[in-house]
Parts: structure tokens; sequence; C-alpha cells
């Protein structure tokens, strides 16, 4: 009688202990500028924005992802990880709050262009905090892989990213530091279509030592028609004006090689046009393709690393991108690198 | 016999162009008036300053002494029922619900069952009963201008103005449409202003007739003083022979002027 | 003075039309409350479908909790009852509240104008109120508290500006329904090309934020919407429903024989704009740009129910209602757990419709 009371009474004290005493509340003002308070670490997190997502697996935290949206979901191959129930909305705009709540993670990612509010106050009843970290924001790269660390308990992983990301950048800059800047023509996967100052693909070019030959474009000052900065119409004779050294044209692709085929055929496609041919850039072969996935998160400096080494071969001669790419991939993503990232047809046509 | 529906001295012009001058005219309880005239000539335009949805810009039309645009919308509308020179159809109500609005100024917010009996009643003296739950879109344009009619009728006024309420219709109903307006009028001493464009049947359904020309009355009385074959040329530009046959008076056109 | 008569032929002789008049009354009202116990029953049955498992125990049991201000407690997994009550029921209900509302205004725009082609989307008030909240969102004073409801404010404020546009234009210069309808077509290309053209001097997340908007969604509803919304239509419906008889007179006998059935017409019309676009205003303001359920609600209601407005209006409420709420239950769970808004999956009803529309009865609401 009385040992099985104390026993319950030992038994609650201790189910006290452990559901009161909170592993480690912390407060974090996120991207958003909202206060949200967070017990670490995060056990079960939902995510949004691909981007994110990598670095969550980058930082050996993939386990601890439990919904992930469609967009990042498009290449299944790339999230081996994750299946079709892990699946939380289209994107950050339209999530499935049921189906979030369904998977009761301890905290929704989201990036700032994502309802961030309106999924605050839908969760708000379940207890499920949202935290607005904009992973896609490469300026704040660094801060987002520190944060993602304390998050899940990972920081040495995430200074293992970061060291990896800065190194590069750094080296970056130190090699282009007194370079005359050469002049980069870049074209979306549709013909006729570029980026201007405030797209992720023109930061990547000054990155990598180039000028975005409509790098002095002000989108704001633009007529609407002719697009956004992620995508902005130009003439072809603009293009022969504008006098490119390289001429860079983006491939749709994931992680994994594009056919030699396919680059071939988007090569002829290329070279085929007057605007590239009739030019001095296209007479002397400067024209590159290269896989849209470099673009993002973390791997985007991998493609300032082959940007550099096109423009400046001279100063990069000991750089590999390739080898850069593969760490990504491999270290980072646990992934089999492919190679066959970027494409070069030969000059004579 | 005291005027019970006048019409006086009424002036009106759309813009600076005038369409009536000066129109005066009285009616008894009871009376029947035909008005008459070419087309442009004013009528409709009477008929609605009489039903006060027009203001005339001199003048005025006074029901039993009260001026009419001094009456609330639903006195008047419990007093002058409407039947207009041509009706829109956009949305097909039956022909019953069609004729239930005539109902409306006398009901709340839903028909009673006077309201129903009134319309019943009334669509069958019309001969409508047949088409009772037809879509007016479905009618021939004779059969909806008799429905308007009921319509009308079953406003249960004491003051009827018809615009052309038998345009459409064929010689057997137009003889029948008017005989029953009539018949109404007498029981209920209804006071009626007609225009119509059939001299024949308003020479012979009406106590009295109003020709009217470009705005102006150029002939008041009964119908043989109205309607002489002078007037007929000089106002309708056309030779008539006015003629009686069995007592019924015929005009016969035989020549434009 | 033609002396014979036609007494005798007709008089006095019942045929039992008023009777038959009365019963299809009577059945009209059999098909509303049927409707509406139709409705609470797709209501409730798609209330419990989900990701989530929830059963109608549940439900009732949390219904029965809240309409007795918590006296009966429903004893029910707390998970599941969040769940119903802040997931699932606000947006059912939104569902019922904008369906209704955006064909009760559908029903009130088309009295008015006697044009079945007429509706909120139709004559620009949705796009005027997606443009005015991508304004709100592009140049608004930031998102705080105080803010909540300033980008919802800002869309109804150009619904509103809008409607008095196409409608003041159609008074004043005597315009028909059709010249109202394709003046209405015109401000909803301006109003898209507008915040198409904002879109391109948006931030990525202002951008996202007037995406959000161009097409209406019910996801992430909640009950201060609902309540909001629901207020409007609960005090615009019988507001209009008193007027059903004038609204009749008015479609079926035009403006000059209202008038002279004692009806004050200009008061009429102005009661209806004002109630249909204050309750589709309302309604877009928080769902965003929701097409054609305005056209189609009173379209199907009015086949089935005849073009009595006292039983027109709330029926036409009803048909939108089941409409919008179907058209989310599918856009919810067609590709689950994708979430497809509810504004797309309307317009694949709504666009054959309106061709429909066009193309079957031109000569009478284009001529
Ligand atoms: N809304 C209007 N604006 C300008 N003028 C008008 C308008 N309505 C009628 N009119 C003109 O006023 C004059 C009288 O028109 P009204 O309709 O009264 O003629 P009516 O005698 O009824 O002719 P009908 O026999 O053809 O019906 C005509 O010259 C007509 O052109
Ligand atoms: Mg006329």
């Amino acid at each position: 009688m009385k040992i099985t009371q104390l026993a319950l009474w030992l038994g609650l004290a201790l189910a006290s202990a452990i559901g009161l005493a909170p592993a480690a509340a912390e407060t974090f003002t996120d991207d958003a500028g909202r206060k949200v308070e967070l017990e670490l670490p995060i056990k079960r997190a939902v995510i949004f924005n691909r981007y994110a997502v990598e670095f969550a697996r980058a930082i050996g935290a993939i386990d601890k992802v439990v919904g992930v949206d469609a967009s990042t979901m498009r290449d299944p191959t790339y999230w081996p990880q994750f299946k079709d129930s892990d699946i939380v909305g289209q994107g950050q705009t339209q999530p499935n709050y049921e189906a979030i709540v369904a998977l009761k993670p301890d905290v929704v990612i989201i990036p700032r262009n994502g309802v961030y509010e309106e999924a605050a106050r839908q969760l708000e009843a379940f207890g499920i905090p949202v935290l607005v970290v904009t992973a896609w924001d490469t300026l704040q790269h660094v801060e987002n892989v520190t944060l993602f660390g304390k998050l899940f308990d990972s920081t040495e992983k995430a200074d293992a990213l970061n060291a990896y990301y800065t190194r590069y950048m750094d080296l970056l800059a130190e090699r282009l530091k007194d370079v005359e800047r050469k002049k980069v023509y870049l074209e979306e996967v549709r013909d006729l279509v570029t980026v201007t100052p405030g797209s992720g693909w023109h930061d990547m070019i000054e990155a990598g030592g180039g000028i975005n030959v409509f790098g002095d474009i002000d989108i704001k000052k633009q007529p609407s028609s002719r697009g956004n900065e992620n995508s902005f119409t130009v003439d072809p004779e603009e293009i022969i004006a504008r006098k490119p050294d390289l001429v860079i044209k983006l491939q749709p692709g994931s992680y994994q090689t594009i056919p030699e085929a396919k680059f071939a055929d988007s090569w002829k496609a290329i070279v085929a046009r007057e605007e590239i041919s009739g030019a001095p850039v296209g007479a002397g072969g400067n024209v590159r393709l290269i896989n849209y996935y470099l673009a993002g998160g973390s791997s985007k400096v991998t493609g300032a690393l082959q940007v550099a080494k096109w423009l400046y071969p001279d100063r990069f001669a000991d750089i590999d991108p390739e080898a850069a790419m593969k760490e990504w991939i491999e270290i980072y993503q646990g992934l089999p690198f492919q190679g066959g990232m970027t494409y070069q047809g030969s000059a004579s046509n | 016999m005291s005027d019970y529906l006048s019409v006086d001295k009424v002036s009106f012009g759309y813009g600076s162009r005038p369409v009536l001058r000066e129109v005066s005219v009285a009616l008894s309880k009871g009376h029947i008036l035909g008005l008459i005239g070419p087309n442009g000539a004013g009528k409709s335009t009477l008929v609605r300053i009489v039903l006060g949805l027009s203001s005339p810009s001199s003048g005025r039309v006074l029901l039993d002494g009260k001026d009419i645009r001094d009456l609330t919308p639903k006195a008047r509308a419990r007093r002058i029922a409407y039947v207009p020179q041509s009706s829109p159809l956009s949305f097909p109500a039956t022909v019953f619900e069609t004729c239930l609005l005539g109902r409306t100024p006398h009901m709340g917010a839903s028909p009673s069952a006077n309201d129903l009996a009134v319309v019943e009643e009334l669509l069958c003296r019309l001969r409508l009963e047949d088409f009772a739950f037809r879509p007016m879109s479905e009618l021939s344009g004779g059969e909806r201008q008799r429905v308007m009619l009921a319509r009308a009728l079953a406003q249960e006024t004491d003051v009827l103005v018809l615009d052309e309420p038998t345009s459409a219709l064929d010689i057997g109903n137009q003889l029948f449409t008017l005989r029953v307006v009539s018949e109404i009028a007498r029981e209920r001493g209804v006071t009626a202003l007609v225009a119509i464009h059939d001299l024949s049947l308003a020479a012979r359904f009406s106590d009295s007739l109003l020709l009217l020309d470009k705005g102006v009355v150029v002939g008041h009385g009964n119908w043989q003083s109205t309607l002489t074959e002078t007037t007929v040329r000089d106002v309708y530009g056309v030779n008539v022979e006015i003629g009686l046959l069995r007592d019924i008076p015929v005009f016969a056109p035989h020549e434009l002027t | 003075m033609d002396i014979a008569t036609t007494a005798g032929l007709a008089r006095g002789h019942s045929s039992g039309i008023a009777n038959r008049y009365r019963q299809a009354g009577y059945w009209r009202l059999a098909i509303i409350l049927g409707s509406l116990l139709a409705l609470v029953v797709v209501a409730g049955s798609v209330a419990i479908v989900g990701i989530a498992e929830t059963g109608l125990t549940a439900l009732l049991a949390i219904v029965v909790e809240k309409v007795s201000f918590g006296y009966i407690v429903a004893d029910v997994d707390p998970q599941q009852a969040r769940v119903l009550l802040h997931l699932r029921l606000p947006r059912v209900v939104m569902a019922i509240v904008a369906g209704g509302s955006l064909a009760f205004a559908g029903v009130l725009m088309q009295a008015i104008t006697r044009n079945p082609l007429v509706s909120p989307y139709t004559i620009g008030v949705s796009s005027a109120a997606a443009f005015g909240a991508s304004i709100a969102i592009m140049f608004g004073v930031g998102f705080s508290a105080a803010g909540l409801y300033f980008v919802p404010l800002t869309a109804f404020l150009f619904a509103l500006g809008c409607a008095v546009l196409v409608f003041s234009m159609a008074w004043l210069r005597g315009m028909g329904a059709q010249t109202m309808v394709l003046t209405g077509i015109a401000l909803m290309y301006l109003f898209s090309a507008m915040t198409a053209a904002v879109q391109f001097v948006a931030t990525q997340e202002q951008l996202a934020r007037v995406v959000h908007w161009t097409f209406g969604s019910l996801n992430g509803i909640g009950w201060d919407a609902v309540a909001v919304a629901g207020m409007a239509l609960l005090v615009a419906l019988p507001l209009a429903q008193s007027k059903a008889w004038q609204f009749n007179a008015l479609t079926s006998a035009g403006d000059d024989v209202s008038r002279s059935l004692g009806i004050n017409v200009a008061l009429l019309r102005g009661l209806a704009v004002v109630l249909s676009v204050v309750v589709s205003a309302v309604v877009i303001s928080f769902t965003g740009v929701i097409g054609f359920v305005g056209l189609i609600g009173p379209h199907v209601a009015r086949l089935m129910i005849g073009s009595d407005h006292r039983y027109l209006i709330p029926f036409s409420a009803i048909c939108g209602a089941m409409l919008l709420l179907l058209a989310d239950t599918v856009g919810r769970m067609a590709f689950s757990p994708t979430v497809i808004p509810v504004g797309i999956v309307v317009a694949f009803v709504g666009v054959p419709l309106f061709l429909h529309l066009i193309l079957s009865r031109r000569s009478e609401y284009f001529s």
C-alpha cells in the first residue's frame, strides 16, 4: 500500500520533471523580425523551401525533417529520405495545415516569401511555432547555416559547412581582387531572357568575377512588360551591343548529369543564333552551358567558382570547380556525384 | 359631371425639342378616352406624364383634384395602372407570376389568397388560363401583350393608362380584349386613357377621342367630329374613305397625299 | 361605343390555377429546406474527411459543445478537436459563407441589370479587390497588428470604387446592361493588368502575397474572417429578402412598370448595389479572387426554382454555398497533400458555363 503510493509519487515527480523542465527554451528573432520561442534541440521539423532542406541535410539533420513542400520534392531522386506522405503542401504559399498538424512537428520553417503569418495563426492552436528562415537569400547564408546548427544541435557540422562555403567565397574574393573584370551574358532556359541585379544568378556572376552585361538595368525603371529581375526580356541587338566576353546558358536539370546529347542539342541551338555566332563571343567559342542546379543555396558558390575559372583560367588553374561540386553533393548531400554540370561544345562550326 | 382625371396645359420637351405643347383634356369618372395621332405625335409621352413617370415642363395632371405628383408612389400605384407600349424580356417569369405583379401596391411581402384569386379570375376572363405556368419568354408577342394587360387589370385601379394595348393582337383578340377592358371599365367605373393606332377600334371603344399631332391637340370630341376625312388627311397624310358597316366605323385608306 | 359583351365566356369559372401556384410555392419552399438540409449534411461529411482521422461523433460533440457554450463538454481527443475546430470547420463554414455571399451578390446584380452575365467577377469588382490588395501589400504600412486588416480593407475600398464606377456609368450614361458587362470586363482586364504590373516591382515576399490574392483560396481561413463575412451576409440577406417582390417586378416588368407599381426603383437599385458589393467585397477581401460562383449560383438556382426572387435569393445563396463547398473539398482532397486554390477549381466549372450563357442566349443578353 505504502509502497505503491510512494511509487506513484515518485513516478509523478519524474514525469513532471521531464515534462516541465524545458530542454532548452530559447527565443529567436527570425527573418521577419518575429520573436519565436523554441525548445531545443528540434526533433521534428517541417521545412518549406529546398535550400533550407539542403541545409538540414548538409548538417546531418535530415532525419529530423518530417515534412517538406512539393516544390522541394520535385526531383524525388534527390530526396531519397522522403516519400509522398511527407509532403505538406505545394509550396510556401499553400501549406496544407492538416498535413503539418498530422506530423506533429516541433517547428515549421518557412521563407519570408511564404505565408508565415497565416501559418502562425493556423498552427497556434496546435502549439506549433513558425520560424521564418529564408535559405534562398545567399547574403544570409552563413547566418542561416549557423542557426540551423543551433536548432538541430549540430553546430560542428554547421561550422564545417560554413567553412566550406566561406573558404571558396574568400578564395574568389582573394584571387579576383585586382582583376580586370570580363563581361558575361547569362541567358535563362528561355531564349532572350536574362537576369538583372536582385537575381541570385546575377550575384553568382559577380561572385565569379564577371560583369553582368545587363547589370546596369534598374528593374524598377523598366516597363513591366519586360519582366522582373529573374526573367528580363532583351533584344538580340542589345546582346551584340553589350559585347559580352562570355555567354552562359542555363539548362534545366537537377543534381544528376544532363545527358551529353541534350547538352549538345542546346549547344547547337544557341550557337546557331545570329546574335551569338555573329558576335565575337560566339565566333570565339566563348559559350558555356550550366546546370540550373548550381544556382541554389550553398551550391551557388560552386557555380561562382566555375564562372571564375571560365573567365580567368590562369588565376584558377589549380582550382577544380567539379571537385567543389562533388564535395557539396557527396559530402554534404550524401548523394553520388555524377559530374556533367557544365558543357562546352567544340568551337568549330 | 366633375372631372376625375384632367391634364392641364401640359408641355414637355426632350432637351430643347418640344414634344407636347399645352395639352389639356379632362375625363369624367368611367370615361374611356382614345388617344390617337401619328407616330411621334407624343402619345406615349403624354401617357408617361399622366402616370407620373415623367414630369411635365409646365402644366400638371390632376387626379380627383389632386396633382398626381403629390401622391406617394404607392398611393398612385393603387389608383393608376399602366400597360407600356413594349416590355423588356429578361428573366422569364411565368404568366401567373407576371400577372401577380399587378397586386404589388396592395400587398405586403407576399401575395394573399385574395391576390391569387383576383389573378386567377382575370387570367380566366382574358382566356389566358392555359398559359398560366408558361414562361413569358415562350409566349407569342400578342399573348405577352394580353398578359401585360391582365397584369394592369389585376392592379384594380380606377384609372387605366394603356399604351397601344392591342398593337400585336389579331383581329379576334383585338376585339375580345378591348371588350373585356370596356366591360371592366363599366363594371368598376374605371376611367381609361388608351393610346391606339387602329382608328376603327378607337372610334368603336372610346367615349371620346383626343387627336394629337406634333404634340398639339388638333381634335377632341366624339369620333365623328374628330376623325373626318379632312382631319385624317391633314394629320396622317393619307386620303381615307370613312364609312359605316353594320354601324361599325370603317376607315379605308386609299391614297397617300 | 361598343356595347357587346364577353360576359359568360370565362366569368367566374375557377380553373384551379391559383391552387397550382400555391402548390408550386410549397414545392419551392420544400426545395429550399431540402437543399439547406443537404448543405448541412454535405458540410458535415466534408468536414470529417481530410488527412487527420476524424469522425462524425467527434464533429457532433464539438458542435454541441460550442452551441451550448461549453455547457455540454465534448469528450473528444483534443488533437482531433483542434483539427476540426481550427482547421476544418472555419474552412467549411467559410466556403458556405463565401459561396453564399458571391451567389447572393450575383443574383442581386443580375436582378437590377436584368442580365445573367453580371456578377461580382464579370463587372470587375473581384479584380479591383485584388488590385487594391496588391497596392496595400506593396505600399502598405508594414504588417503590424494594427495593419492586420489593412489589406482586406484596401481591397474592399477598391471593390466598392469599381462597382460605383461601373454602376454609375451605367445610370448616368443610360447604358444598357450589355454595355455594363463589357465595361466590367474591360475593367477586369485593366485591374488584372495593373496587378500584374505591380508584381514586377514586388520583392519576393510581396510577390508571394500578391499572387496569393489573385486566385482565391480558403486555405488558412480563420474564424475572424468567417465572423466578418458571415455577419455581412446575415445582415444583407434579410434586407434583400424583404425586397424580393420588388426585384420580381424589376426583372420581369422593367423600370417603368415597376415605378407604376409604386416601387422606388432608384432606391431599390441603390440598395442592391450596396448590399451586393459589400457582401462580395468582404468575402473577396479575405479569400482573394473567386470568380464565377456569382454567375453559376444564380443560374443553377433559376433553372431549378424559377425566377421568383422570394425563393431565388435564398436558393441562389444555397447553390453558391454548395458549389464552393464541393469545389473546395475537391481542391483540398484531389491532389492531397497539395492544396489547389478553390478559385482555380471553380473556374473549371465557371468558364464553360459562362461561354454557354453567352452562346445560347446571345440574342437576349447581348442585344
Ligand atoms: N427618350 C427620348 N429622347 C428624345 N426624344 C424622344 C424620346 N422619346 C421620344 N422622343 C421623341 O418624342 C416624340 C414623341 O414620342 P412619343 O413616344 O410620345 O410618340 P408616340 O405618339 O407615342 O409615337 P408612336 O405612335 O410611334 O408610339 C417623338 O418625336 C420622339 O422621337
Ligand atoms: Mg408611343
